[in-house]
């Protein structure tokens, strides 16, 4: 069972140093005060804090996203830093969790972060992904996608996730009940012997792209905008400067959302 | 005057492909180009189409078809 903060025990009110630090995107008609009063009591998990993780949570800590979790067991290493930009030379050898939130509050200490310098696994999921209304899967591995996508489908925790290779990137969200299918059923066999940074390369430009794109398209989930990754995936086309969306549908025999929506 | 009665499809917007004996689904075209299908999504017109259905899912004349494959980096 995901257990989500109550509205009784919600911040209802801005401060004026707030309304001061985010009067730019206050100012948006669909924004609002009300829209960042939704994302100052969000609770967002962010698994992944390289390359597109450190883009999303800089965004989602300076526009201040009340509470985040950082979760990665990998240290910085020399090879991050021409796309991971939140870290420095200083910054090789140190948990990449730790690290970024260190760079978060001192980007906007009026968020609350929790990190946990850990890997995610089918042991550790459940107390780390429990309590929050997003997570937004950073990952670099097949593997742990497909752990993070089972868990947010059985416990209908909305996901959005983002990947990025070489030229091109993929984004898609995963809304619980509407039923739009899941990561595997798009990806049903996956393995882990490629696709990644560390095996095929990646534009460092392109991570800032998708990250972005990631972060833009969860904070109009957050707000609760319309977005077309609901019932979309966007292939982003660095090359040609394209953003391709396709529209998903559930699979019949996909393993993990299937006999969810046959329970419904 | 002749007449071109073939039927083609458009593969990830450069490889035009006959629609011809044998070569008439989304799992025939996966064969014919001999394309990895792990970890694979195929969209017809910019709607994905399940794996499942592949076999059964008849192509038309002026289809565009993209295959991609799933990524992992972050």
């Amino acid at each position: 069972m995901v257990l989500v903060m109550s509205d009784s025990l919600a911040i209802n009110t801005l401060r004026s140093n707030e309304f001061n630090r985010y009067s730019r995107q206050i100012m948006l008609n669909d924004w609002g005060e009300a829209g960042q009063l939704r994302l100052k009591n969000s609770r967002i998990a962010i698994v992944g804090c390289g390359g597109l993780g450190s883009v999303v949570a800089s965004y989602m800590a300076g526009c201040g996203a009340g509470h985040l979790t950082l979760i990665d067991g990998d240290d910085v290493e020399l090879s991050n830093l021409p796309r991971q930009l939140t870290f420095d030379i200083d910054s090789c050898g140190q948990n990449k969790a730790d690290e970024l939130m260190q760079r978060l509050y001192a980007q906007n200490d009026e968020v609350d972060i929790v990190i946990e310098p850990l890997s995610i696994d089918s042991d550790n999921v459940q107390e780390l992904l429990q309590v929050h209304d997003l997570v937004i899967d950073c990952t670099d591995n097949f593997s742990t996608r497909l752990l993070i996508n089972q868990w947010c489908v059985t416990n209908q925790v909305p996901l959005m996730t983002g990947a990025v290779i070489g030229w091109q990137g993929q984004l898609l969200l995963i809304e619980p009940d509407a039923n739009n299918g899941c990561y595997q059923c798009l990806f049903d066999t996956p393995n882990d012997s490629g696709q990644s940074c560390a095996t095929m390369g990646v534009n460092p430009a392109m991570v800032g792209v998708v990250g972005s794109y990631q972060a833009n398209q969860a904070l109009r989930y957050l707000l609760k905008l319309s977005t077309p990754l609901s019932n979309k995936i966007a292939l982003v086309d660095g090359i040609n400067m394209g953003v391709n969306l396709l529209t998903r549908e559930p699979n019949a025999q996909c393993a993990v959302c299937h006999p969810i929506l046959k329970q419904e | 005057m002749s007449t071109n009665l073939s039927s083609q499809v458009l593969v990830n917007q450069v490889t035009p492909v006959d629609i011809q004996s044998g070569v008439s689904t989304l799992s025939d075209i996966m064969n014919f180009l001999a394309l990895e299908s792990n970890a694979v999504a195929i969209a017809v017109n910019n709607v994905v189409i399940s794996k499942s259905t592949w076999s059964q899912h008849t192509l038309s004349d002026g289809d565009n078809i993209n295959v991609f494959g799933a990524i992992a980096g972050g």
